[in-house]
């Protein structure tokens, strides 16, 4: 029964062993529960208030004796009919009625005891009907006495509810009584403080009474004793700490523990306390440098970043010369011209945007407006994530993933994305035709982009339309937001404040383009209308001058993939 | 090579066994050429004022040829420290359990604050983290040791001179061990000390580097003669204790003992001479001496002339006085309890063990009887097994091997990294927290990765716990991978898409429970597990390379026609433990009572009915046990309702447990407090949980089915059939409370797990990677010069037809 593969274990000492335990053990045998959850039987509680009937004793049946007498009669009909064959001579000889009389008086005597047992078996049942009557009987006077109770119960009831009545009544009556005393209680109070408003100004003006002079010398004198008392109790004190040299050593040893304590708590205070100082200096310091820096920070980073910048996309571009052709040596750097440095404006546009585009804060406070098309498009599921091109700081994208939506984007400017990846953002650098092109159809939830079609021309931003209705998976959705030139400040104005802006594109022309490339339900939002130096807004006038002044300055076109292709 | 030991207090002459230690490890390695520096502090010894400089701040280079940096140490809370340090002191030995805190948290932080405390040494420590390519720290115990092992990371090294104490208790110490990149022990006794409080991520890192000890040269010689000995100790036999008398050494029961021998032998002129500090609690018996504290050459005298040493302690990291007896050729008596002691016992076979007052009375008797010769042949075997563990030239070396000349830990594969990245990638139906297949899947992605592979896990339905290890699973990752790794039990909607795939690929097969365990309980997921049996023979012909994770699961796959399949198996790597167990398990589960472990799936194959019924038979031998069935219940499953009528029938609901879904850290718990782990599983494919209970020294008895006897293969104590309950109860009992029969099994166990490690199934993966691609070329090329004869053919014979 045991097998050991460890040679170290002896089996059969073991089995031994294992033997001599199990004598002692009862064997217990598996219920056998069937598998299935089986329905427990709910047993119901007894009702026991009719008494139980009582069990009817029925006799046993009379034996028949029917096939006996029978027999008998015809035995003795046989009998009587002997004679027949007997010659007729000899008849008279064999006459002889004996066995018929016999027989036919045994017949009487069984019929006899059939019918003395039929009496008493109807006795028996007489008896048992007795039982049976004594207990309807009971049953009667139970019943009886129920509807009894019931009778009396009822006037009683009856006039509990009265009473009831009565005494809610009563209480009520009461607690008005109570209500009016403490009423009447209030106004004495009134009375009572006035009185001992009076009886002070009166111990004022009886101060100098000599009644209440010798009162106060009397206790001056019982004060006195008191005292004598006290210094009376010293010495005794001072007696039994004469005598206790011991106490007085351990009160010492205590305060020289207190003392511990206390130093340790110094030691503590004090280094809690330089620390502190330390801190405090040192955050102001602190302070003082970042200010300093934020200064400088405006000034030059601006120009730090694009020559970092420039030095980086050099070196990019040495990297890449070097692997194609090993022998080129190093370009020199004044020999670059502009249109060879790609990324070159990165860092200039960075500064930029921190300078015009507004804080991130509000700016992620804008893009949630855009929250509820992308879960009602169900985007920014796993398998239906978020692309967002042109990502720039990555507010929109951050916001995203506060929300736990799976999303993404992408971006030329590599100084933008490297704020992204600072914050955790999933981003790649690229050109964002690049990237769509580059992805399986039916993979993004949705393809979203803030303030980029305004920078694209006309052939490519038709490109990124037709890669981004290619790549949505149905039912995903665009969205574009851009400047609106309808409002003539941001037209005419505002919108060179960029200088990498192309053309406005009107709203409509948006709306127009998504739809002829296959999205459904295309539709325009005018967004963030100008709240402040509005013209009145009652005579018609100002409402047009309103509307082309201080109307939306961006707008965003939405559109659906069809769901069905 | 550069080394700095880092220690509280440093000088040549302090007393202490981790300062003596420290001094020599500096001074040898320093003679030995390597660059050592030591890292103390200005504090002069640990007998003086903690918070106080006795000695400048700097840098001095001692004549030994190693440099001293110290740092200034500063005030501390003393008031708080020993507030909580008299707390600690009041926990009675019997209180401490492995893994719960003796004191509050709040209390145990004050504790580790207000311990000497040097700002200036922990900012050298995470300032010059990679100047030094280690930090040989030690003891365990102080500030400056626990802050710096978690300053400086991989780079440190612990030696702790661990004692059974209540420090040893505490939550930031056990940090510091599984923080520590390895750890280094003065013997066997102290790591099971270690294992025993910190789990089984400790041996994986530890070394046993031992102490020296120094002896002069007059010991080596001395031989065994018994001429000449001095008057002072008389004539006649003598047994010799030496070392401090107080209770904590246990010369009480030492005395106790020997007084009890007395009255049985009055006759005997057997002696016991005691040397050393301090006053014995209880009075001498007769025939003893306490000749109070020696000189260095006395102790020579003692030891050379006496019969054999007694160390009757139960608190020792490491006994110099076992080491020098037996270097004086001497037999040695140690408490059986104390590890330290009691395993190189057990290991030189030179001397004896010992437990209660009894067995040290009867082990005088024995000692009395014992002729002359059988004791030299002992002290002879001591002598031989000191001369190797206790030879300060032999420690050197063990230390030079185990800090100069470690490998870095995951050595590059050479030659392994493919350049343009090859993927490959792993396929399966769900990836779950905690299950074995998805451990198993992630430790190979890992592997892949590290061997220069680009690889990912994709499946179906992602387990919320385990989203950042996978992705969603979709037809074209297949297409796109290099090659591929498909997990299969029952087949499910991946499976045609790794069937149509035509680069290499693999199949690991975790095997499919018969359908017949199911029928009674979930008659269609049996009739799932039956389809899942018959596809698998037609998986074969689409995969050339397969393996299982057991030779019992590649005969099923060989069955079923797969072409020569392998074996992989799971690689279980115990440094996964070095984490904390829950605490408030681990205070619940030790309070004497018995534990018994099952852990598994609630499922019918797994037969945790027949474990319920058999433990009950168990409970009238140990009516205090409790059975913990750890395991994901569905509570609407037929077979977890039946589990509990049957619980509920045998009036177990009070001793049977049922965590439910636990967390790594409870599971840990569960196996740390476990007594037995008891399977009565009628089929596994592997069996993963035995190995975990090997890791945790819980000895294992199982019913011998399947998978099992191969995966305990030399460790198994198994049962052919479950017909005698009371049997299987007995022999359960037996391992609980049979400590030679327990230690034999654990023995054998420890020894079997380390075939699981990863470094011992990383070459088979990689084999198997090797294969896959020697392999793939062939199916690579195969299916593509048939597809393309397909096409040939067929589409001229459509064409053709359609003219037709």
């Amino acid at each position: 029964m045991i097998e050991t593969t460890v040679p170290e274990i002896n089996v059969s000492v073991l089995m031994e062993q294992v033997r001599l335990k199990a004598a002692s053990i009862q064997r217990i045998e598996a219920p056998k529960l069937g598998a299935v959850a089986r329905l427990k039987r709910v047993d119901l509680p007894p009702l026991d208030l009719i008494p139980p009937q009582p069990p009817l004793l029925l006799p046993e049946p009379v034996p028949a004796r029917k096939e006996r007498i029978l027999a008998m009669l015809d035995q003795a009909w046989k009998r009587t009919a002997v004679r027949k064959w007997i010659p007729k001579p000899l008849r008279v000889f064999f006459r002889n009625q004996e066995d018929y009389n016999r027989a036919l008086l045994e017949s009487v005597a069984s019929l006899a005891k059939a019918n003395a047992e039929l009496a008493n078996r109807v006795e028996q049942l007489t008896r048992c009907f007795d039982v049976e009557q004594a207990w309807l009987a009971q049953m009667h006077e139970r019943a009886s006495g129920h509807s009894k109770w019931m009778e009396t119960a009822g006037p009683l009831l009856g006039s509990a509810s009265v009473d009831l009545q009565l005494f809610r009544e009563e209480a009520r009556e009461q607690l008005n009584a109570a209500k009016l005393k403490l009423d009447k209680f209030a106004e004495r109070q009134e009375g009572v403080e006035e009185i001992v408003r009076k009886l002070n100004s009166e111990m004022e003006g009886a101060s100098n009474n000599s009644a209440l002079g010798k009162s106060v010398e009397a206790i001056v004198g019982e004060v006195q004793t008191l005292l004598r008392e006290r210094e009376r109790m010293a010495e005794r004190l001072s007696q039994l700490g004469d005598g206790n040299a011991t106490l007085r050593a351990d009160l010492q040893a205590d305060l020289a523990r207190v003392g511990e304590h206390l130093r340790n708590l110094q030691v503590v205070h004090d280094r809690n306390d330089s620390e502190l100082s330390r801190v405090a200096t040192s955050a102001l310091a602190l302070q003082r440098t970042i200010a300093a820096l934020e200064e400088r920070q405006v000034s030059e980073g601006a120009y730090f970043r694009m020559e970092l910048s420039q030095q980086a996309s050099l070196l990019r571009q040495w990297f890449a010369s070097r692997g194609s052709k090993e022998n080129q040596k190093l370009p020199a750097a004044r020999k670059e011209t502009p249109e060879d440095m790609p990324g070159r404006l990165d860092a200039f546009y960075v500064s930029f945007e921190d300078r015009f585009r507004g804080p991130r804060k509000e700016i992620k406070k804008r893009v949630e407006f855009y929250l509820p098309v992308i879960r009602k498009a169900r985007a920014g599921r796993p398998e239906a994530p978020v692309l967002d091109v042109g990502c720039g700081r990555g507010e929109w994208l951050e916001l995203l993933k506060d929300h736990k939506l799976e999303a993404s984007g992408v971006d030329i400017n590599s100084a933008m994305l490297a704020q992204c990846r600072e914050r955790g953002l999933k981003v790649a650098q690229g050109d964002a035709i690049a990237h769509l092109r580059a992805l399986p159809e039916h993979s993004l939830g949705a393809v979203t982009g803030f303030h980029i079609i305004e920078h694209l021309a006309l052939e490519i931003l038709m490109d990124l339309l037709a890669e981004t209705i290619r790549v949505l998976v149905p039912g995903g959705v665009a969205i574009f937001e851009s400047p609106n030139c309808k409002n003539l400040v941001v037209g005419a104005t505002n919108f060179n404040i960029d200088p990498t802006h192309r053309n406005p594109v009107f709203p409509e022309t948006a709306q127009f383009m998504l739809s002829i490339h296959g999205f459904e339900d295309v539709q325009l939002k005018y967004l963030a209308p100008v709240e402040a130096n509005r013209f009145p807004d009652k005579d018609p006038q100002s409402a047009v001058l309103n509307e082309l002044l201080y109307g939306p300055q961006d707008f965003a076109v939405i559109g659906n993939k069809p769901s069905s292709s | 090579m550069k080394l700095a030991i880092v220690i509280p207090w440093f000088g040549r002459d302090l007393k202490g066994g981790a300062e003596q230690q420290a001094w020599q490890v500096a001074t040898r390695l320093a003679k030995r050429g390597h660059s050592v520096e030591v890292l103390t502090t200005c504090c002069r010894s640990h007998q003086d004022d903690w918070s106080s400089n006795h000695l400048p701040a700097g840098e001095s280079e001692t004549p030994e040829g190693f440099t001293i940096r110290r740092f200034p140490v500063v005030l501390r809370y003393r008031g708080a420290f020993d507030a909580v340090c008299s707390n600690l002191l009041r926990q009675p030995p019997d209180a401490l359990k492995p893994g719960v805190s003796p004191v509050t948290d709040e209390e145990a932080q004050t504790f580790v604050d207000e311990l000497i405390r040097s700002p200036a040494l922990q900012t050298f420590l995470q300032q010059k983290r990679l100047a030094y390519d280690a930090f040989l720290f030690l003891p365990y115990l102080y500030g400056p040791i626990i802050h710096g092992v978690a300053a400086v990371g991989d780079r440190a090294v612990l030696q702790p001179c661990l004692h059974d104490e209540a420090y040893a208790y505490l939550p930031q110490i056990a940090d510091s061990f599984y923080q520590a990149n390895r750890l280094f022990f003065n013997s066997e006794g102290e790591q099971e000390l270690a294992v025993r409080l910190f789990g089984p991520c400790i041996p994986a890192k530890s070394h046993i580097i031992g102490e020296g000890v120094e002896v002069t040269d007059r010991a080596t010689q001395a031989g065994h003669s018994r001429n000449g000995s001095p008057t002072e100790t008389g004539n006649g036999r003598y047994l010799l204790y030496l070392g401090r008398k107080d209770d904590g050494k246990n010369i009480p029961l030492l005395l106790r003992a020997f007084a009890r021998f007395r009255t049985v032998r009055p006759n005997s002129s057997l002696r016991l001479i005691l040397a050393g500090a301090g006053e014995a609690s209880v009075p001498l018996p007769a025939q003893s001496v306490d000749s109070g504290l020696v000189s260095e050459k006395e102790k020579e005298e003692l030891l050379r002339h006496c019969a054999a040493l007694v160390q009757p302690s139960e608190k020792e990291s490491f006994s110099r006085v076992m080491m020098e007896a037996w270097l004086y050729g001497k037999p040695v008596a140690v408490h059986r309890r104390c590890a330290a002691t009691a395993i190189p016992v057990k290991a030189a076979k030179g001397g004896w063990l010992a437990d209660s007052e009894d067995q040290w009375a009867s082990l005088f008797v024995e000692l009395d009887r014992t002729a002359d010769p059988a004791m030299r042949q002992l002290g002879e075997n001591g002598r031989r097994y000191a001369a190797v563990a206790a030879d300060w030239e032999v420690v050197m070396d063990r230390y030079e091997a185990a800090l100069v000349l470690s490998e870095p830990k995951s050595p590059p594969r050479a030659g392994a990294a493919p350049s343009p990245r090859v993927s490959i990638n792993q396929f399966l139906p769900n990836l779950s927290y905690g299950d074995a297949i998805s451990n198993h899947a992630i430790w190979i992605r890992d592997q892949l990765r590290a061997a220069g592979y680009d690889s990912r896990i994709y499946v179906q339905y992602i387990d919320p716990q385990v989203a950042d290890q996978c992705e969603l699973f979709t037809v074209e990752k297949v297409q796109r991978s290099d090659a591929a790794i498909y997990h299969h039990s029952i087949g499910t909607e991946i499976t045609p898409h790794l069937i149509e795939f035509s680069g290499p690929k693999c199949l690991i097969y975790h095997n499919i429970t018969p359908g017949e365990f199911f029928e009674a309980y979930r008659p269609e997921f049996a009739q799932i597990l039956y389809k899942g049996r018959h596809d698998l023979q037609q998986l074969g012909q689409h995969f050339k390379l397969s393996v299982g994770d057991s030779a019992f699961n590649a005969d099923e796959l060989a069955r079923d026609r797969f072409p020569k399949p392998g074996v992989l198996p799971l690689a279980i790597d115990p440094c996964k433990w070095a984490f904390r167990p829950d605490p408030a398990i681990m205070n619940q589960l030790q309070d004497g009572r018995t534990n018994i472990l099952f852990v598994g799936r609630f499922a019918p194959n797994k037969k945790q009915d027949d474990l319920i019924v058999a433990f009950s038979h168990y409970l009238q031998l140990d009516p205090g046990a409790r059975l913990i069935l750890v395991g994901k219940p569905e509570f609407a499953d037929p077979y977890v309702i039946h589990l509990g009528d049957l619980v509920g029938h045998l009036g177990l609901t009070d001793s049977v447990l049922l965590p439910g879904s636990i967390a790594d850290a409870q599971l840990a718990a569960y196996y740390r407090s476990a007594h037995l782990f008891w399977s009565m599983s009628e089929h596994e494919g592997f069996c993963v949980p035995l190995i975990e209970s090997m890791w945790f020294d819980v000895p294992i008895i199982a019913f011998k089915s399947s998978a099992v006897p191969e995966t305990l293969a030399e460790a198994g104590l198994m049962f052919t059939d479950k017909k005698d309950m009371p049997g299987l109860a007995a022999l359960a009992h037996l391992v609980v409370t049979d400590p030679e029969l327990r230690e034999k099994l654990v023995l054998a166990q420890r020894k079997r797990r380390l075939e699981f490690l990863p470094e011992k199934v990383s070459p088979v993966l990689m084999e198997m990677v090797g294969r896959l691609f020697s392999s793939g070329k062939m199916t690579q090329g195969r299916p593509r010069r048939g597809a393309k004869s397909n096409s040939t053919n067929t589409r001229p014979v459509k064409a053709r037809a359609r003219r037709a």
